[in-house]
């Protein structure tokens, strides 16, 4: 049985999260992209951590937060910056 | 106890300005600024929680995240580092 | 319960709720102010006194909490000291790094007087 508590915290973070995925869907801007990926990663770390399950916490922060933000950066820096609409 | 539940909302509610500003920044820097001070903000919120929930086995969540929040500066700071040559626009 | 348990226990939960007023001014400030240089100095507010002190604050708590033991404690404490000063380590040079590429990349500071003498 979860308490409510948890339950409004869920909610308004996955509210916040999904807004986070729109608007880096449809976002011009590679760079500022990858930020908001950093942030909606973010969130999902709260969300893992409110779920109880730290050991996946461990490994979504590293990839999501870390590796995957430093890959996409080798890959823009390859590339133009802004996409062409 | 009370003082946690009391101010679990005052982080909730930080949470979301900081996402705000993270989401209508003018410039990349500002996104950049207010997501890093969201990450070190959610390690914080992470600690607070494992007090709330009494398990020390959730602490090791809050040490990755405020570590891999540095990372995010560093890559962007390096991606502009290597546009602009050195003494381009003067001072360090 | 003595009376230490309680006077750690408040002190530990009153530098809580004040690091989530220190987080809420910050993201407020972040908000309100003109440009990323001036939305630097509430952000150094936000990571030091809202993420540095609640994590102290914390650790005092754990010491007020009825019904553990003093390694419980310790396992508690220790890694919330590890981390309070890997962030205050980190979120300076991570916040000099990133202004320093704002500055080198050619970012203007706000100015008021150049923006009326303008129009």
């Amino acid at each position: 049985m979860i308490p409510v508590l948890h339950l409004v915290m869920l909610a308004v973070i996955l509210g916040v999260s999904f807004i986070t995925i729109f608007l880096m869907v449809f976002e011009r801007d590679l760079l500022k992209m990858i930020v908001l990926s950093a942030a909606q990663s973010t969130f999902y770390a709260i969300v893992l951590y409110i779920l109880l399950v730290p050991d996946v916490v461990l490994a979504y922060i590293a990839v999501a937060v870390g590796i995957y933000t430093a890959l996409l950066m080798f890959a823009v820096k390859k590339t133009e910056r802004f996409e062409e609409a | 106890m009370m003082f946690i539940i009391v101010s679990i909302p005052l982080y909730i509610v930080a949470f979301i300005l900081y996402a705000i500003r993270g989401f209508r920044g003018p410039t990349v820097f500002d996104s950049t600024i207010s997501i890093d001070a969201l990450c070190y903000d959610v390690s914080a919120f992470m600690v607070i929680l494992s007090v709330y929930f009494r398990s020390y086995l959730l602490l090791g969540a809050g040490i990755l995240l405020a570590l891999w929040a540095y990372i995010l500066d560093v890559v962007i700071a390096r991606y502009y580092d290597r546009l602009t040559r050195i003494g381009d626009s003067g001072g360090d | 319960m003595d009376l230490g348990g309680i006077v750690l226990s408040i002190i530990g939960g009153v530098i809580i709720f004040v690091g989530g007023l220190f987080d809420l001014i910050a993201a407020l400030g972040v908000n309100r102010f003109p440009d990323f240089y001036t939305r630097l100095h509430a952000i150094t507010i936000g990571t030091i006194g809202g993420a540095v002190y609640p994590i102290i604050g914390s650790a005092i708590l754990v010491f007020g909490v009825p019904g553990l033991s003093l390694g419980v404690r310790l396992s508690f404490a220790l890694p919330m000291l590890v981390i309070a000063s890997l962030i205050l380590i980190t979120a300076p040079t991570g916040s000099h790094a990133v202004a320093r590429a704002a500055y080198r990349s050619g970012l203007k500071p706000y100015r008021r007087v150049s923006e009326e003498v303008k129009k």
